[in-house]
């Protein structure tokens, strides 16, 4: 059975870097990671992307955003945003819409955060082998 | 003696006036004499049948015109205006009734003073006097012209010399109270110069925390899983895995390194916002107080601010950095709120001949002509209620042109938008530095997360 493939998108390179050391080390997926919102857009129509861990506010299409096309275009990929912003309204008015779908607090425990994406990881496989 | 100090109408000088010192013309020659030698006076003023002065008469000149008349004082029971017309009479006092205090001087020449008794109108009684005579004394009168009493011209004189004392411990005191006002006002204006600073800071606050939240969760998350690579170092592992174990361990230290530095910059950046320097300037780097300031911002501008850069290196002032952060940060803000907080923003610092020129740039609508005026005034906004205090450009301004010698203007870009130019003196020594100076070109786009 292949890897499931996660995808981290986050401008800011000092967190996809920790980020993908860290999926790395705990689990055994292929981790693809972009500081571009625009060419995660492209990575996620090209690639079978089982989990995608996003972060809220970028510069050229922010978090919710690409979710929202993600979910225009059908796809039920789970997505795990990443954001120091927790309280913007903006994150629980989408909330149920974007589903599945998770916000997750910055900075995070690295603990919570590979159990999440395991449990995550998990939903999809045994969706897809439904 | 001590200084009188006269307020308005309550005149201290009236403790000088003779109010005995008048005669009217019937009393007879001995009774006037007593009562001039009585009061110990060398002049007393007579007064008509409505106490009107009318004249003046010298105890001297008294005795003289009895002697030279009589040769002897048997008919000084005589009433007086039979004997001395001439000397009483020859000249009718000029009364202004319509003066509340009036001195007058028995000829002619009479003057009035004011009211208030002021140190020039007094002066111009002074140079009323006749010059090819002299006379002591001076009558004064009530508001209406009636005889009020007798001042001698010493005492007149002392009052005056008083007066200009008092004229000048009241200016030194006025001075000191101007000096302690304007010391007040300095005051103010840094407080309120370190209140609009500390209200930005407090805008500024929940970005910042922000910002510092993306380096500390690297390093709390580095810490982790240090001691998790650590411990799986520890056991029975593959050549292989073991490589990519210190792979990890290595860029771990490098990631925990950068993350230090960036919260290390944020620091570095709040510490020269928030320096209290108003007391003392300082040699700061123009270029570095840019990219601190951009560091502060840089949560504020979010993502949908690019900042564009074209600024020369070092650029060093003489200034108070905190405050110059204080500009930039104003200016940029307002940039940013004129943009609706979406847009791109130019930095350009270049050398000119005495100033270093900033410009800053927006790309939002600019200001309207009839506005652009108003821009520096306090408390002037466009933005609505509980947007801004209205008082960060004026600030601003003060800032630059009053702590700096620089200048601050406004203008709308030809392309669009509105830019702000800022210039600060070169630094003596830089002006002849002939080299030119390089320049760092950068497109900053504001980290987010």
């Amino acid at each position: 059975m292949s890897r499931p493939i996660v995808l981290i998108v986050d401008d800011e390179p000092l967190i996809t870097s920790m980020l993908s050391m860290l999926l790395d080390l705990a689990l055994n997926a292929e981790v693809i990671t972009t500081n571009s919102s625009l060419h995660a857009r492209e990575i996620l129509q090209q690639d079978r992307v089982s989990l995608l861990i996003t972060d809220y506010l970028m510069p050229e299409m922010n978090g919710l955003n690409l979710v929202r096309t993600l979910r225009e275009q059908g796809s039920a990929i789970p997505v795990l945003l990443l954001t120091g912003y927790c309280d913007e309204p903006e994150l629980a008015a989408n909330n149920e819409r974007l589903k599945p779908f998770e916000v997750i607090v910055k900075p995070w425990n690295n603990e919570h955060l590979i159990q999440r994406i395991n449990d995550w990881l998990d939903n999809t496989s045994a969706t897809s082998a439904t | 003696m001590e200084t009188p100090h006269p307020t308005g109408n309550q005149i201290e000088w009236s403790k000088l006036i003779h109010h005995q010192a008048s005669f009217e013309p019937d009393q007879t020659v001995e009774q006037v004499y007593e009562k001039m030698l009585a009061l110990g006076i060398d002049f007393a003023a007579a007064i008509d049948e409505e106490n009107i002065p009318i004249g003046i008469v010298s105890f001297k000149m008294l005795a003289a015109a009895l002697s030279a008349k009589y040769g002897h004082a048997l008919f000084a029971k005589k009433i007086l205006k039979t004997h001395v017309p001439g000397v009483i009479f020859g000249s009718i006092a000029k009364i202004r009734p319509d003066e509340q205090v009036a001195l007058v001087i028995p000829v002619e020449h009479a003057a009035v003073i004011n009211t208030t008794f002021d140190f020039f109108a007094a002066q111009a009684t002074l140079e009323n006097r006749p010059k090819n005579r002299s006379f002591d004394d001076i009558i004064v009168t009530s508001p209406t012209g009636k005889f009020a009493g007798l001042i001698s011209m010493q005492d007149f004189m002392k009052l005056q010399m008083d007066m200009v004392r008092w004229q000048e411990s009241e200016l030194r005191r006025r001075n000191l109270e101007m000096n302690r006002m304007l010391t007040q006002l300095s005051q103010t204006q840094d407080e309120l110069v370190n209140s609009a600073k500390m209200a930005a800071l407090g805008e500024l606050v929940a970005g910042i925390a922000h910002e510092m939240n993306t380096p500390l969760g690297v390093l709390i998350s580095s810490h982790d899983m240090l001691e998790k690579i650590f411990d799986l170092l520890s056991r029975d592992v593959t050549p292989e895995r073991r490589a990519q174990l210190n792979h990890y361990l290595r860029t771990n230290i490098d990631l925990g390194r950068e993350a230090s530095e960036r919260v290390t910059q944020i620091i570095r950046s709040l510490r020269t916002f928030g320096r209290d320097d108003q007391q003392e300037q300082h040699t700061a780097s123009l270029s570095d107080l840019i990219t601190s300031t951009l560091v502060l911002l840089a949560s504020k501008f979010k993502s949908s601010i690019t900042v564009h850069t074209d600024i020369v290196e070092a650029a060093h002032v003489r200034c108070y950095p905190g405050q110059i952060s204080q500009v930039l940060v104003n200016v940029l803000t307002n940039a940013s709120q004129a943009m609706g907080g979406k847009g791109n923003i130019y930095i350009e610092l270049q050398r000119g001949l005495r100033y270093w020129e900033l410009s800053i740039r927006d790309t939002g609508p600019g200001v309207p002509p009839h506005l652009m005026e108003r821009i520096f005034d306090p408390g002037f906004t466009t933005k609505g209620v509980g947007v801004g205090t209205g008082l960060g450009l004026s600030i601003s301004k003060k800032i630059v042109e009053q702590s700096h010698g620089g200048r601050i203007t406004i203008s709308n870009h030809p392309d669009g938008g509105a830019i702000f130019r800022i210039e600060i003196p070169i630094l003596p020594r830089e002006k002849h530095e002939l080299s030119s100076v390089p320049k760092t070109t950068s497109s900053y786009l504001s980290s987010t997360t």
